[in-house]
């Protein structure tokens, strides 16, 4: 991608690959894709992120591939939220990022949401991108990917899964197909399924507890990190309803919350409407810069 | 690690707007504020001509005309009726019909290339109206904590009737912003003074006679903005509005229920693409006063964004 260069830091295990460019100095950006590695039927890693990284190239961005993603080999034996989020957390002090801005997608918002609870002070702001993973649900909903056709993580299967949670099928391209198709060729991945398939529900367990975790912050006013939750409009994954309850619940005992809902576009709305993610993401974050500054206080 | 708010500091920046000028609209001496250059963004306040216990005024827009002029032209006006324009010279002409026909004939006699349109409350149902009637004149709308426009029961008059001070002073204009707001220190000295002003002015006062001892608002105010209010949803409805639009409301705005903005979106997102909404938290009818940096930022980036 034009602009970033891709890189790996060491981590047990294993490495984190990332991809890194930008402007030297200028506050860094952190993108945690989404998908759960091994998991979801596609396969996540910073490309995801297509040419949205690009816009926010006036900062220092960092874009990971999450452990048991992309090239990121250092997958945890037990790889519960906590263990991937502390691998992250010890990647921002070997990249020596300083307080930054998060941007979770997915399952990366449920990262994200993770380090605000247990790094508050390494946050400028956390951004949750369309995250099932990190809101209530009605209980009731129909998995859209239940009938995703076998096997998985090939070209076919992988194209399939993004046409059913988009709006719009422009953003599939041959060179996302190849990345996933690459990704789902490597040792992260197979390390990521096999430890999936011996334990089938540690990402469900851990989520769980890291969703009850956030909601309980929310509740003490122990969540310190401005929010701002970007929602899709037609998102088959998450409804509107259930990432505005999310915001209410935020926004009880966090002054600086925010509710933005992107229209026409599906679960990957930094792909399907890249101009409009940067105005949602890079007006928040700057408009949170500019009352910090002001306010003199975190 | 929490934005606080910190002191005071955050309400107490009593930014002036540049000195008035005036321009002369089908025999409607009118008051406006410009400064700046590059793209154009009128901004229309809320309220309405001879409300007694509170009046708005361009004014109201003082936290963010400043940082917006950085870049771009912006223009705040006062409405017909309102601040220090004239009043309407017939009582018949006490309706949002007048209100909007000046207000499109003020943004073409200033001749500029169509502009970026801001209203809030009753002003977001005007600027839409303009969009509706005069498309020519409009880039994009961003309609802000509108109630008048909502479909949902507007909760105004409940939360502001009867109020316990003496109709135009000071004790009641900061007893109804207070109201109006998620956190009442951001009624302000200076804006009250300026409401205070605004509503010691003879035209002001004759407004009101004209709204309540004549019923102006009862004969013609408010069966026109029904009727209007009407045929403005079924046209929301049908997909009229084909112009970039952004709806931000407060999340603890007593007045205008958030329900509303929910269903103007999806009205409006049905057809339009290019629809936003925003959420502000602690923030209650003035977002703009409450939340004025974010509000500057977001209404900055959709400029750029739906212009590039």
């Amino acid at each position: 991608m034009s602009g970033l260069n891709s890189a790996e830091t060491n981590a047990p295990n294993g490495v984190i690959r990332f991809l890194r460019g930008g402007t030297i100095g200028a506050p860094s950006i952190v993108f945690l894709h989404g998908g759960v590695p091994g998991v979801t039927p596609y396969c996540a890693g910073a490309h995801v992120w297509g040419r949205a990284l690009g816009l926010f190239l006036d900062k220092d961005v960092i874009a990971f591939d999450l452990p048991g993603a992309g090239g990121s080999t250092a997958m945890p034996e037990k790889p519960t939220i906590d263990e991937i989020g502390s691998l992250i957390l010890s990647a921002f002090d070997d990249l020596h990022v300083g307080q930054c801005d998060v941007v979770g997608h997915d399952f990366g918002g449920a990262v994200g949401v993770w380090l605000a609870l247990n790094a508050a002070e390494r946050l400028r702001s956390l951004s949750i991108v369309a995250s099932g993973a990190s809101a209530p649900s009605i209980g009731e909903e129909i998995d859209p990917l239940q009938t995703c056709p076998h096997p998985l993580w090939n070209r076919y299967s992988q194209r399939w899964v993004f046409d059913r949670l988009s709006y719009s099928d422009l953003h599939i391209t041959d060179d996302l197909l190849d990345a996933c198709v690459s990704g789902a060729g490597g040792a992260a991945h197979e390390k990521a399924r096999r430890l999936a398939l011996e334990e089938p529900r540690w990402h469900l367990d851990s989520l769980v507890r890291n969703r009850a975790k956030l909601w309980e912050a929310c509740r003490n006013g122990a969540l310190k990190v401005p929010i701002q939750l970007l929602w899709s409009a037609h998102d088959p994954l998450v409804s509107v309803e259930a990432g505005y309850v999310l915001f209410k619940t935020i926004a009880e005992n966090q002054r600086v919350a925010h509710f933005d809902l992107i229209n026409a576009a599906g679960s990957f709305p930094f792909r399907e409407r890249p101009d409009e993610f940067h105005h949602f993401i890079s007006s928040f974050q700057e408009g949170v810069a500019a009352q910090m500054q002001v306010d003199g206080a975190r | 690690m929490n934005v606080s708010v910190s002191g005071n500091n955050t309400y107490t920046e009593a930014m002036r707007l540049p000195s008035p000028q005036i321009l002369d609209i089908d025999g409607i001496r009118t008051t406006y504020y410009r400064a700046g250059a590059g793209m154009p963004i009128v901004m229309m306040y809320g309220g309405n001509f001879g409300s007694a216990d509170s009046c708005s005024s361009a004014y109201a827009w003082n936290l963010n005309f400043a940082p917006l002029s950085e870049r771009f032209d912006v223009i705040v006006f006062d409405k017909l009726g309102q601040g220090r324009t004239d009043n309407p010279a017939r009582i018949e002409d006490y309706t949002m019909a007048s209100v909007v026909k000046h207000a499109a004939s003020f943004i073409r006699a200033l001749n500029l290339p169509p502009v970026h349109l801001v209203g809030h409350s009753r002003g977001g149902y005007a600027v839409t109206r303009i969009t509706k009637e005069y498309p020519a004149l409009v880039h994009s709308l961003t309609i802000v904590s509108s109630g008048t426009l909502s479909p949902r029961v507007s909760p105004n008059d409940i939360v502001l009737s009867r109020c316990p001070y003496p109709s135009g002073t000071r004790e009641s204009a900061r007893w109804v912003y207070e109201r109006y707001s998620f956190d009442p220190r951001i009624v302000t000295d200076d804006w009250i003074d300026t409401v205070h002003e605004v509503m010691s002015l003879d035209k002001h006062k004759e407004a009101v006679r004209m709204m309540v001892q004549e019923n102006a608002a009862g004969r013609y105010f408010l069966p026109e903005l029904a009727a209007q209010k009407r045929e403005t949803l079924a046209w929301l409805r049908e997909g009229g509005l084909q112009r970039p639009t952004q709806i931000i409301f407060g999340q603890n705005d007593r007045t205008a229920a958030i329900e509303g903005a929910f269903d103007l979106y999806e009205m409006i997102a049905r057809h339009q693409r290019r629809t936003d909404l925003h959420i502000f938290n602690q923030a209650g009818h003035f977002s703009f006063r409450e939340h004025p940096r974010l509000f500057n930022s977001v209404l900055t980036s959709f400029v750029k964004l739906v212009t590039s």
